[in-house]
């Protein structure tokens, strides 16, 4: 993909996914309250990283950003396919926590495309950390 | 200045921005580049039947014989009027409020698309879309249909009328959401304000930019193709600076 171009359906669909896949295996009077907080918590988390990684004076395009970091949900999407199948913690939790590194190395190969300087990166990166690992959490969790 | 009337003004003024990107004058079409959609042939037809039956004529059906693309229009409200209807009567068929949730963003997505690249390409002629440059700086292109072949005014006006209509229906909806049901049904209002808004002022841009570029080329036609560039590039500036801000 051009890193140039960016679209948000590609985000828009993997979000979607990853709230059905966490709410069909919540119990039934939370399964729209789960849906409705991924989403929120993906559209409000991209933002907000989004938004600091710009501020840190990184050269990206706030819809850029929104696009790599909502298509960089991805693997946890795979995390989420197997938890809800396999029930026993000691797979899911390793696999969530896969995916959670992969999640971050992807996202921090494009912040480094964005020319943050060194001493800065730090500040941009951990947010990421966050982001993803209250996702992963609630895969591992539920 | 000039001392003389006879010399015009203009010979004097440069451009302010000389760094404006190349692009973009380079992609306002001066012919049309629109698909076989566009019949010219059939339009002008059309236009003196429509003035004089439309006060004959009222009701749907009316609209849509009148009209040159009925199936986009048609296409163009069923997706609109589709996302609020599930929305509203959700509740009624099913408990499943994720499926509801997920049909009614489904169909916004959608109706979405619909608009920003079928109806409004077919019914008013515009597009716009957004761009990174090099540097990480995204703008917003706009392109617009060669005025020599205007769209037809009952579509023009059923586009408008959609475009604007909805927005302020949603965000009714977001109000009795706020007062009334669970705060569980904000985040798809908002996602479907989020859309509505941006196709409508999305295209609003687009149409302003376009009556200004065309009303430009035809002003600077008169002194020659190298204005008409200059004053493009001008507007394309301007444009550009100012939607530049509002969409970061």
């Amino acid at each position: 993909m051009d890193e140039r171009d960016w679209d948000l359906w590609g985000p828009l669909v993997l979000c979607l996914m990853l709230g059905i896949l966490l709410s069909v295996n919540a119990p039934p009077s939370q399964s729209l309250a789960v849906f409705t907080s991924v989403v929120v918590i993906i559209s409000l988390g991209s933002l907000v990283v989004t938004v600091q990684a710009k501020l840190l004076g990184g050269r990206v395009s706030f819809f850029q950003g929104l696009c790599v970091l909502g298509y960089c949900v991805a693997p946890l999407n795979i995390a989420a396919l197997v938890s809800t199948f396999v029930h026993l913690i000691y797979v899911r939790a390793p696999i969530a926590i896969a995916a959670w590194a992969w999640c971050v190395w992807a996202s921090v190969n494009f912040l480094d495309g964005t020319k943050i300087e060194q001493q800065r990166i730090l500040l941009a990166v951990y947010p990421l950390l966050l982001f993803y690992f209250t996702l992963a959490w609630m895969i591992i969790v539920q | 200045m000039s001392d003389s009337v006879s010399t015009p003004l203009l010979d004097t003024i440069e451009p302010d921005d000389v760094d404006v990107p190349a692009p973009l004058s380079g992609r306002i079409p001066t012919t049309p580049r629109t698909p076989v959609v566009l019949n010219p042939g059939a339009r002008p037809a059309q236009e003196p039947a429509a003035s004089a039956p439309a006060d004959a004529e009222a009701g749907i059906a009316g609209i849509f014989r009148q009209s040159a693309h009925p199936v986009a229009l048609f296409f163009l409200y069923i997706f609109r009027i589709a996302a609020i209807a599930v929305y509203l009567l959700c509740g009624f068929f099913t408990s499943n409020y994720v499926l509801s949730t997920v049909v009614v963003v489904v169909l916004l997505a959608m109706d979405f698309w619909n608009t920003r690249n079928v109806a409004g390409r077919t019914l008013v002629g515009l597009r716009y879309w957004n761009q990174v440059d090099d540097d990480g700086e995204s703008y917003w292109v706009f392109e617009s249909r060669d005025p020599a072949h205007p769209s037809n005014p009952v579509d023009s006006k059923m586009f408008w009328v959609a475009l604007y209509s909805f927005p302020f229906l949603w965000l009714a909806l977001l109000i009795v959401s706020i007062l009334k049901l669970s705060a569980s049904f904000i985040p798809i209002v908002a996602l479907a304000l989020v859309f509505n808004i941006t196709n409508a002022v999305g295209f609003t841009y687009a149409d302003r930019d376009a009556k200004q570029r065309w009303a430009n080329q035809l002003a600077g036609s008169g002194w020659g193709l190298g204005m008409g560039g200059i004053g493009g590039q001008l507007l394309a500036g301007a444009v550009k600076n100012s939607v530049g801000r509002v969409f970061r």
